[in-house]
């Protein structure tokens, strides 16, 4: 009801500036045109023009290129000083048809460094109160001393190559200029000081968590300088990293040792080689019964050799040797503290291990969902997109993280210090590990440019996450996904909403933005616009086409659409590029009787086109419920024998038998729908029957094709319909219900209903 | 309060931007008056489990929110909390709240509060340290209707006092 009003005082504040208007313009003027502002047209204008190397129909084109790097790294991990010291040779190769004459190398680690930009692009206020702790840190302290220290940048010749470094970013000049089809070959040798993530800050997703007792669990990434992304899209993909976008990586073969305190467990990207010096023949035996184990997770390092290897701190050491294929970055995990277990699971022909590492702080909830989680996920996520390629996925207990890099993932989530594990707790966990080792998928395989497009992968990821917590737990709950829930985000003041087009370090609500009103956008195509079958193929080419390769926003877009043949321009307009809103409504209801008595407006009709009545034929006449002149003992269920004109007709024109298949129907309906939001979507009504059925109608989204604001539609029911529900499972993100129910029903107030209890 | 305790805790949240996960930091906050119902309503919409870590963080004691073992004097501290950092002065006088109940709905806990109230508002000033007192990116969305006028405002933790003035 506050709506009606508030709608009809806009509209007369909008004649009454008009009329203001006119009075002031004396030039004669014509009404003003318009470019087409039609709602389903194409977005040529949004998107690039396909060319040879993407094409228009999604996939890559005839000469789509990537680069490639391969890595040989060596690293040492100083325990007591927590540095890491380490060396890398680089391979890189160009595959692009243009010469390049420098190199740019992401240093992440530099986010860290005392004198890096991130903190400086932070408000700061003072505080009322604060502890001396966070006081003497703040305004006397000189903050951690992070960032790569390098200690040599080298051709493959040994002579020193000239470099620049831009705070996270650097620039290496070659010599000679890198040809289509050359490769370079570089050397750099550094160390850094790792972060405790929890206290000094530096680069949030990874560095060592600090256990009372002196141990330390090192979750270990972005620890060596690593490519930038160079293609047709964006050229070199060199923007700097603020902390909050994350990484645009080159695919390559990666060839890591790393050497650590003996008594440590560790595992990481790629396959280890040399498991019989660094595990004892025990563990080799478990971790071989594992490898032919499907049912259930095989505890490799025990809880009582962790206990009893976190009471060492060895001086002697071991070097860990991993290799890993076509995969873009190299992470690991390393601790005395680790527990380890592992399954093997079953995905198409090849049979991947499930593995968790954590410490015993982590247990009892580690040891029986973990791995589970991880398997579940691989086989959920291969079946909407390809069969899991790589060897492993590995679940580690990090705690406050939850981060992901090929074949290894950071999870938070353990018993509280009481032993206590919540559901939420529970729940929380399996989520993340859900969520982490599902970013295997996207966008460590289907490598979209997580810098620039944050819901490429956290989007997309996301919104697989909910398909297999569902399929995992169907009461698992379910935060993003479902329709309902992005409501309150989306019909949020416009003032702090952004498109889902939009740079993730720009955007007020990160999580809502990048990560719930895509993957709610996707459910919404599969559940109420595309149906399953169409999605899910199309949803699984656009996952094959772009496997292993640098897909872009309009690559997504276009295959979905080309693989389905549904038009979905006017959903990516509405949900991916503007902050538009869903609101449809039920506007009005007339119910009409069927008659032979002509109303007195039908007669005044006629007589005014000066027509005698008689001369129409025989006519039904529909005559509106509320019409003054409708007989009251006529406002009932049509009885089509009763009416002779309709009875005549069909005894005429069909047999007996045709006339029993005909349909009956005895009330009839007209039906207004409007659309107080802009973005568009199918109408979903439902109609509910005296006799307490129902029938849902669904009308496609072109019902308002031609940009119109109301849709009539009549229903012809065999029942009376006591009530019409728009939109009864919450499945179009609907921002006000309000208005979706005939007859109206009062919003209940909940602070009475409360008080009244 | 354990003020080593309180710096750690501090800190760690201060640093924890940079997750990929769940850390968004988000409350939404409904403030309606309409001078008929003699009260204003407010509802809060939190993310549990800050609400616990603040609590906890204040505290030192788990209070397992909306849980099956939530501690029987919960929602008194929830009420102290809220009371302690949504201030609400209504024509220059500081405002009671009172605390109704709250709900759970997914991960987010929403409370019902009220201020008893029944003349017209002319000032409004309002100081939101919601969260944003131990999280560094706390963002504090806050939708006004006092009598049909509308407003939305965004408190942050370093902004954290609107005043605003109705006729």
């Amino acid at each position: 009801m506050k709506k009606s009003i508030s709608i009809a005082f806009l509209f007369f504040a909008s004649l009454t500036a008009f009329a203001q208007e006119v009075k002031k313009e004396e030039v004669k003027k014509e009404p003003q045109g318009h470019t087409d502002i039609n709602k389903f047209s194409q977005m040529y204008a949004e998107m690039a023009t396909p060319n040879m190397f993407r094409t228009a129909s999604g996939a890559p084109g005839p000469a789509y290129y990537q680069q490639r790097a391969d890595y040989k790294i060596n690293l040492e991990l100083d325990d007591k000083l927590s540095r890491m010291y380490g060396s890398e040779t680089v391979t890189y190769y160009n595959n692009a048809p243009e010469s390049l004459d420098y190199l740019w190398i992401q240093l992440d680690q530099n986010i860290g460094k005392r004198d890096s930009q991130t903190p400086l692009i932070d408000n700061q206020t003072m505080p009322p109160a604060t502890s001396p702790e966070n006081f003497a840190k703040t305004y006397m302290g000189k903050g951690f001393d992070g960032g790569f220290n390098l200690e040599y940048v080298k051709d493959e010749k040994g002579n020193a190559l000239k470099y620049t470094i831009n705070n996270t970013m650097m620039r290496i000049d070659l010599p000679k200029a890198l040809k289509k089809g050359e490769k370079v070959v570089f050397s750099i040798k550094w160390w850094y000081n790792i972060n405790d993530y929890m206290k000094d800050g530096g680069n949030g997703r990874s560095g060592y968590e600090l256990f009372p007792d002196g141990n330390k669990l090192y979750v270990i990434a972005q620890f060596y300088p690593r490519m930038c992304v160079y293609n047709d899209v964006e050229g070199w993909q060199n923007m700097q990293f603020w902390g909050r976008s994350e990484f645009a990586l080159t695919f390559g073969n990666y060839d890591v040792k790393i050497t650590v305190p003996a008594d440590h467990i560790l595992d990481g990207t790629g396959v280890l080689q040399n498991r019989s010096e660094v595990y004892s023949a025990e563990q080799v035996k478990r971790w071989q019964l594992a490898e032919n184990t499907f049912d259930k997770p095989i505890v490799i390092v025990t809880q009582a050799e962790a206990t009893a290897a976190e009471k060492g701190f060895s001086t002697a050491k071991k070097t860990w040797h991993l290799k890993a294929e076509n995969v873009r970055d190299f992470a690991f995990s390393t601790s005395r503290k680790f527990i380890l277990d592992a399954m093997a699971v079953q995905i198409g022909n090849s049979k991947p291990m499930a593995i968790s590492l954590y410490p015993k702080e982590a247990n009892p909830l580690w040891e029986n969902l973990s791995t589970k989680a991880v398997a579940h996920t691989l086989k959920t996520y291969s079946k909407y997109t390809f069969d899991y390629p790589y060897p492993k996925a590995i679940s580690v207990s990090a705690e406050d993280q939850g981060m992901e890099y090929p074949m290894i993932c950071w999870n938070y989530g353990r018993p509280d210090d009481k032993g206590i594990i919540s559901d939420r707790v529970k729940y929380g966990m399996l989520g993340v590990i859900i969520h982490e080792v599902g970013h295997n998928f996207f966008p460590m395989i289907v490598n979209s440019d997580e810098r620039q497009w944050t819901w490429m992968d956290e989007g997309l990821n996301t919104f697989l996450e909910y398909l297999t917590e569902q399929e995992f737990d169907k009461d698992f709950p379910a935060d993003r996904g479902p329709a309902k829930s992005i409501v309150p985000y989306m019909k949020g003041n416009q003032q702090f909403l952004e498109p889902i087009m939009s740079h993730g370090d720009v955007v007020y609500n990160f999580g809502a933005n990048a990560y719930g009103k895509p993957a709610t956008g996707l459910n919404i195509l599969r559940e109420t616009i595309m149906g399953h079958e169409l999605f899910d193929h199309a949803f699984k080419t656009y996952a094959n086409r772009w496997k292993f390769k640098h897909p872009t926003p309009e690559d997504f877009f276009r295959t979905m659409e080309d693989a389905s043949a549904v038009d979905l321009d006017w959903f990516w307009k509405g949900w991916f590029y503007s902050t538009d809103v869903v609101d449809l409504g039920i506007k009005n209801v007339k119910q009409f009787y069927v008659t032979e008595d002509a109303s007195k407006e039908v007669k005044e009709s006629f007589n005014r086109r000066g027509r005698r009545m008689a001369d129409a034929g025989p006519l039904l006449y529909i005559v509106n419920s509320e019409n003054a002149d409708l007989k009251p003992e006529l406002k009932a269920a049509l009885e089509k024998e009763k009416v002779v004109a309709l009875n005549d007709y069909l005894t005429k024109n069909y047999t007996s038998e045709e006339r029993a298949a005909l349909k009956n129907p005895k009330f009839f309906y007209e039906v207004e729908f409007d659309k107080p939001g802009s973005l568009m979507m199918p109408i979903i009504a439902e109609l509910n029957f005296e006799d307490g059925t129902k029938e849902v109608h669904k009308f496609p989204v072109q019902i308002w094709r031609r940009n119109n604001t109301t849709a009539k539609r009549v229903f012809a029911t065999e029942k009376k319909v006591v009530k019409i529900q728009l939109d009864p499972k919450l499945e179009t993100a609907d921002i006000d219900v309000s208005n979706n129910t005939w007859p109206k029903e009062a919003v209940v107030d909940k602070f009475e209903q409360i008080e009244k209890k | 309060m354990n003020k080593i305790k309180l710096s750690v805790l501090v800190t760690l949240f201060v640093l924890s931007s940079a997750f990929t996960f769940h850390k968004f930091y988000v409350g939404v906050f409904q403030v309606d008056y309409f001078k008929e119902k003699k009260a204003v309503q407010i509802t809060a919409r939190l993310f549990i489990d800050d609400l616990e870590k603040a609590l906890y963080k204040k505290h030192n004691k788990h209070f397992y929110i909306t849980t099956k073992d939530e501690v029987a004097d919960a929602n008194n501290y929830i009420a102290t909390y809220l009371q302690d950092k949504l201030k609400i002065k209504i024509n220059n006088k500081t405002q009671t709240l009172q605390f109704l109940t709250k709900e759970q709905e997914d991960n987010i806990v929403i409370c019902y509060l009220k201020i008893n109230f029944k003349d017209n508002i002319k000032d409004l000033d309002i100081t939101n340290n919601v969260l944003s007192d131990i999280f560094n990116e706390q963002q504090n969305l806050l939708h006004l209707n006092i009598n049909g006028n509308k407003k939305t405002i965004l408190f942050t933790n370093t902004e954290t006092n609107q005043k605003l003035k109705y006729k």
